[in-house]
């Protein structure tokens, strides 16, 4: 029930300008001593208040403006009261501090007020941590018992008269103000709907203050008198002040969409009586009206925002009152929706189509278009009243954008829809025909019959009887081979996936098959004095078959009747043959072939010549073989680039392109015989090289490196691989770019891979060298040049000049000479006690990438006279070594005279122990002076300790201990007389100690 | 001097002058199962070498001015006292075996022994120790007891229990860590949150600080042996503050650490602080500065 009111103080209402503060004598009857954050002990109500189902008679009064009934609370920072787990009543809840000299105690107590008896705690001129009493608030807490309504009941009272301050400076407040500030309400600590309360402005900082809209002072709750807050606990439940609960603004509405709200009333008695006055300048939506009974309601008919305020009117325990709310509310304009179902129902292509179109939203009748009338169906339109209609003409999938707009005057905005539509095509009719080729008897046929229209699938079957060999398949294929001549008629049969069937008639004619001459024309070629034999083939009529010539054979050639040409021919020429053949019936068929007889073998014999290489000289003889030398070269074409052949046949020249050159070359004798002929010629690719060269550019650790490596010769492109390694953090990519960031210095050394096009490849040694990015300066920083002995060391610190991109170790050494003045090797030892905070004289460091610095504590500074020495060895940066020196850093502890750190005495029954610690730098003691006062004198006791003093700091006990020590000096008593006190003064060579009064050991 | 007990005419010197390394106190050591010597003055201390029980320890107690401790050995039941002027070492008979929570009286002639299901309060220590009486309590996270035995409190994890001189206890808000101030029956209290310091004295509740003082997640308190002089280890502000008790005045410094553990040495106004990480500093509030050493660990290179 978190309520954050606006609290009206309306003229009509009649605010009194009484006090708010209750004055009781009793509330001041008990006070809580000047404190911070303390409470008063449990005390006493006079009455039982039933709060939320806990009869409580006894509560803490809190210093800080509360008062809880479980434990005391000290809390300074004021929580949230929606969710807090105490119980707790807070006019104002906040660091109230009274131990400032002008800031009264909080008080607190019983008294009576109109014959019912109350508690009050009084917060009056109260100030706030940290003793400020600058600023004083006041304000009060009034608890009255109403049991006179009902067992447990009770009212609370915040009364307020001067605020102030509202933050403690703990709560981060200056000067009273900001940080967490004052909250004020109550919870019973459940968190529970109804059991918690906040005002208005709780934890905001300056919303309590005086003069503040909602300052606690100005307004008030369920009262006429300004700055009281009155809340009624009534059968376990606090009621809620009078109060408006519907949220503002409210809920939007849209033109033309009914709209009703009734508004929600808590606190008071119904009925309740509502009224609206529109803001200054204002009035209300149109369609809309505002009863009496709180209900907004009406169709609005334009857009717009409305802001009014809403009051109500209701009885109260403290009669007729009347709260207020600012409200407001906005009309959307209309909103358009085309509800037509998408895809549209199917049309079919050829056939009348008309579907009208539907919106709703805005203002009818709606006008409707399409964005891009070519995206409709062929043949359909759609106008302006939404009617989509026409003969589509073309089958398919279409899809188009609707645009549909209300009249403008009621504001709403148009809306479009993608919509899609099929044109299904038109049903067909089955037609077919059945026209069929001639078959010949023995020759493989076949024929796809065909049918338009309908709806697949078909399926053909035959009626009468097929050509003898020849079947219909199902997918009408009248295929085989026809093994009778004759004409043959059927019905064809077709039957579509609707059923529909469709007969058509058939012929097919089956003839005999044509005698002819089937050997290949021209004839094979004969050479001239070698041996030819050539079986000639016919087909069709009927066998066997005579074979004859017409015309005159090559000389050396003959004819038998069984088709085979034979002999050896005996000179050259292409002649033709014009040759017959006779079937068995006497049917004949001629044909004329050619046949070529070759004079004797005639040509180059020394092809391919070897290969040549790109760039590289060559020279080569052809060789000629048959006819007559001498023989006479010449090229016909594609020399490699860069070669010519001479006439005497000499192939030579430097290649300038690499490749497979087939050259024709034209050869003739000295009979004059010529021939052409090929003769390839490889041109190698020159070699594979690094064109870009190696070792590689240098690279720097941590700097990102990039490089890239041409190669040249072979056949490009190329393909790079490094084999061993390359530097970390680097890589080589295939197209023989080098990338990366080094990770580490060194010269690296790999082979290079090179490949090209051809798969020809090369290992070239390569390498890289990378270099440290450069170093920074390093020192140790300054260091004070002397230090007190038995004190924290220095802080030494490795500093860089500037930040480094890799991590710089090293190690840190403390070095100490000791400085006693000493001659003695044993006594002139340095403190062991004197180290890093590792506990050794020595620590490795590393400042990491991005860091400056590294620093280590000395620990102590001991208790022994020495120089010591920082210095930085080790030096590393991204673990390799540099030779960076920094300059070591000195301090002293110089000599001094002793100290003495404790001094005091054991009591025997004849005398007393003197127990003296302390420490000397120079490791030696001179004396012990002891002044003792007795009966009024003073006893002077000089002690020497040298010897004692040298034979201990010689030991390797005391080594360990530095300069320091534990003294004991016997004393005893001859006569009784009382000693009034002790002192002692050490000395050394560097002078004597101040004097320590001896106390008693523990 | 008044509280010399002899009476002299003359002083006279009756034996020379001894020597030897100063000490400041003693410190268990759990990684060592050890007590360790903490030797040197206020900032040049270590701790230095173990003391010699024959065994090693499962737990120790240092009482307040390092006279003795109360340790349980591994390899033996009981508790012993072992004290370190003459390194002896006697059983006291009665005493849980099993006791780990152990507090002293600021004299540290009183000792508290929580033994999981009672606690055992013993008078006389170190030299006659006697069982004075045994209280029923469960759950125990602190414990203190006054130097007269008379006034013992244990925080539970339900609420404080105070008893003074009678088998009831007062029932009270629950602690963090609890002291008794010396000499008297005011009970210190570190609130359960740790960031309020209250004193305690008969039915009145004096606050002695507040987190606005510094006081953070207390977790550990000592009293010096000036009976003034309150030690707090901070544990959530990493810190450690000292509370004048007669001026309420508060000083704090840094630690760079988690204080854990506090211990009253036998100095002026020293303290013994073991962090979380097991370092020791030494906290001097006898100087004009709250100052804080860290210990040289043992075993530091000589």
């Amino acid at each position: 029930m978190k309520k954050r009111l606006v609290l009206l103080a309306l003229a009509a209402a009649g605010a009194l300008s009484a006090q708010a503060i209750r004055t009781n004598a009793g509330f001041r009857a008990n006070s809580i001593p000047r404190n911070d954050d303390g409470s008063g002990p449990r005390t006493r109500l006079g009455f039982t208040a039933n709060f939320f189902g806990k009869f409580r008679s006894e509560a803490y009064v809190n210093n800080n403006g509360n008062i809880t009934f479980d434990n005391p609370l000290s809390t300074y920072t004021p929580f949230g009261l929606t969710s807090t787990r105490r119980e707790i009543i807070a006019a104002f809840f906040a660091d109230v501090d009274t131990r400032g000299a002008a800031s009264k105690l909080v008080t607190y107590g019983q008294d009576t007020i109109d014959g019912r008896r109350t508690f009050g705690a009084n917060y009056i001129d109260v100030g706030y941590y940290a003793s400020h009493d600058d600023k004083q608030n006041r304000f009060q807490i009034v608890l009255i018992d109403r049991s006179d309504i009902g067992e447990g009941d009770f009212d609370i009272e915040f009364n307020y008269e001067r605020i102030v301050w509202e933050t403690g400076d703990a709560s981060g407040g200056t000067g009273g103000y900001g940080g967490v500030p004052a909250s004020a309400g109550w919870s019973n600590g459940t968190g529970e709907p109804g059991t918690f309360f906040e005002l208005d402005g709780s934890l905001v900082p300056g919303s309590f203050l005086d003069g503040a809209p909602l300052s606690l002072v100005r307004n008030r709750l369920n009262s006429r008198i300004n700055g009281r807050y009155l809340f009624r606990a009534r059968n376990g439940a606090i009621q809620p002040p009078l109060g408006i609960s519907t949220g503002c603004p409210l809920p939007s509405g849209s033109v033309n969409v009914p709209y009703s709200i009734t508004f929600e009333a808590v606190g008071g008695r119904p009925p309740y009586r509502w009224s609206m006055l529109p803001d200054p300048g204002a009035s209300m939506v149109p369609g809309l009206s505002f009863s009496s009974s709180g209900r907004l309601s009406g169709t609005p008919t334009r857009p717009g925002s409305a802001g009014f305020t809403v009051y109500m009117t209701s009885n109260t325990e403290d009669g007729e009152q009347t709260v207020a709310r600012a409200c407001s509310i906005t009309v959307e304009p209309p909103l358009l929706t085309i509800t037509s179902a998408c895809p549209l129902p199917r049309a079919t292509a050829g056939q009348p189509y008309s579907q009208t179109l539907r919106a709703t939203g805005g203002t009818a009748p709606w006008s409707w278009s399409v964005v891009d009338a070519a995206s409709l169906p062929p043949g359909l339109t759609l106008n302006s009243e939404g009617t989509l209609s026409g003969m589509p003409s073309a089958p398919g999938n279409y899809t188009f954008v609707l645009t549909a707009a209300s009249n403008p005057a009621d504001g709403s905005l148009p809306v479009t829809r993608s919509c899609g539509l099929t044109v299904a095509p038109a049903e067909l009719d089955l037609t077919s025909t059945c026209a069929l080729p001639e078959g010949t008897l023995g020759v493989p046929y076949s024929r796809d019959l065909t049918v338009s229209g309908g709806r697949p699938p078909y399926r053909w079957s035959a009626i009468g009887e097929l050509p003898a060999g020849l079947t219909l398949t199902d997918a009408g294929r009248l295929s085989g081979t026809p093994s009778a001549p004759g004409t043959s008629s059927f019905a064809a049969r077709v039957t579509d996936g609707a059923g529909r069937q469709l007969l058509q008639s058939c012929t097919l004619v089956v003839s005999a098959p044509v005698l002819s001459i089937t050997a290949s024309c021209p004839l094979p070629q004969a050479e001239a004095g070698q041996a030819y034999s050539q079986t000639l083939s016919a087909s069709g009529g009927t066998g066997p078959y005579t074979w004859s010539s017409l015309g005159p054979l090559p000389a050396g050639l003959s004819l038998s009747p069984d088709g085979v040409l034979s002999g050896t021919p005996e000179g050259g020429g292409a002649m033709g043959l014009r040759l017959m053949v006779t079937d068995a019936e006497n049917h004949s068929a001629t044909r004329t072939c050619a046949l070529t007889v070759m004079r004797a073998s005639f040509g180059l014999d020394s092809c391919p010549v070897p290969p040549a290489t790109m760039g590289e000289a060559y020279g080569q003889w052809l060789r000629a073989s048959g006819g007559r030398a001498p023989f006479l070269y010449v090229s016909a074409g594609n020399v490699p680039p860069g070669l010519r052949l001479t006439t005497a046949g000499r192939l030579s020249g430097t290649p300038s392109q690499s490749g497979s050159f087939t050259m024709a070359v034209q050869l003739t004798d000295s009979d004059g015989q010529s021939t052409t002929q090929p003769c390839t010629v490889r041109v190698n690719p020159s070699p594979l090289v690094l064109a870009s060269g190696c070792p590689l550019p240098a690279a720097r650790v941590a700097v990102p490196y990039s490089t890239r490596m041409v190669a040249s010769g072979g056949t490009s492109p190329y393909h790079f691989n490094a084999e061993g390694p390359l530097p970390a953090g680097v890589m080589l990519n295939g197209d023989g770019t080098v990338e990366g960031t080094p990770t580490a210095s060194g010269n690296f050394e790999f082979s290079l891979r090179l490949t090209d096009a051809q798969g020809r490849f090369a290992l070239l040694p390569c390498g890289v060298s990378v270099a440290l990015p450069e170093l920074p300066l390093v020192r140790i920083a300054d260091v004070p040049l002397t230090f007190s002995p038995a004190a924290a060391g220095p802080r030494i610190s490795v500093e860089l000049s500037r930040a480094y991109s890799l991590p710089v170790q090293g190690r840190l050494n403390l070095t100490l000479v000791a400085d006693t003045g000493s001659a003695d090797g044993m006594v002139n030892r340095a403190d062991p006690r004197v180290r890093l905070n590792n506990g050794a004289r020595s620590i490795d460091f590393t400042v990491p990438a991005g860091s400056q610095r590294f620093s280590a504590d000395v620990v102590s500074t001991g208790t022994v006279a020495m120089t010591a020495t920082a210095s930085v060895t080790e030096l590393r940066a991204g673990g390799n070594r540099v030779t960076l020196s920094p300059a070591p850093r000195v301090f002293r502890v110089p000599r001094s005279a002793p100290a003495v750190t404790d001094a005091c005495y054991v009591s025997r029954l004849d005398g007393f122990d003197a127990v003296i610690t302390g420490y000397t730098t120079t490791r030696q003691l001179n004396g012990a002076e002891f002044l003792i006062n007795a009966g009024g004198t003073d006893y002077r006791e000089k002690v020497d300790v040298r010897d004692s003093a040298a034979q201990y700091f010689g030991t390797d006990d005391a080594f360990r201990n530095g300069g320091a020590f534990t003294l004991t000096v016997p004393f005893g008593a001859s006569a009784p007389t009382p000693v009034t006190s002790v002192s002692v003064t050490l000395s050394n060579s560097e002078g004597a100690a101040a004097s320590k009064v001896l106390q008693r050991c523990p | 001097m008044r509280d010399v007990l002899f009476l002299i005419t003359s002083a006279c010197l009756l034996s020379a002058a001894t020597f030897r390394p100063p000490k400041l106190g003693y410190i268990y050591d759990p990684d060592a199962a050890a007590i360790r010597v903490i030797s040197g003055v206020s900032g040049a201390a270590a701790v230095e070498e173990t003391v010699a029980t024959g065994s090693k320890l499962a737990f120790a107690a240092v009482a307040p001015g390092a006279r003795y401790a109360l340790v349980r050995l591994r390899d033996a039941a009981g508790v012993s006292v072992l004290q370190f002027d003459s390194g002896s070492m006697s059983a006291l008979d009665g005493a849980s075996a099993t006791g780990d929570l152990i507090a002293f009286s600021a004299g540290a002639a009183s000792a508290a022994i929580w033994t999981g299901e009672r606690i055992q309060v013993w008078t006389g220590l170190p030299e006659s120790p006697a069982l004075a009486r045994e209280l029923a309590a469960e759950e125990v996270t602190a414990l203190a007891v006054a130097d007269d035995a008379a006034a013992v409190a244990a925080s539970t994890r339900t609420g404080t229990l105070l008893w003074e001189g009678s088998d009831s206890a007062r029932a009270l808000a629950p602690a963090a860590a609890l002291v008794f101030v010396p000499g008297s029956h005011d009970l210190v209290v570190a609130e359960e949150s740790g960031n309020r310091l209250s004193a305690i004295r008969g039915a009145e509740t004096d606050v002695l600080a507040t987190e606005k003082d510094g006081i953070a997640g207390a977790v550990a308190l000592a009293i010096a042996s000036d009976g003034r002089t309150l030690a707090v280890a901070n544990a959530n502000g990493g810190s450690v503050a000292v509370v004048n008790l007669s001026t309420h005045e508060v000083g704090v410094t840094q630690c760079d650490c988690t204080p854990r553990e506090l211990l009253a040495l036998s100095g002026d106004r020293l303290f013994a602080l073991r962090a979380a990480n097991g370092g020791v500093r030494l906290l001097d509030a006898g100087r004009g500065e709250l100052s804080l050493f860290l210990l040289s660990p043992a075993g530091g290179e000589r």
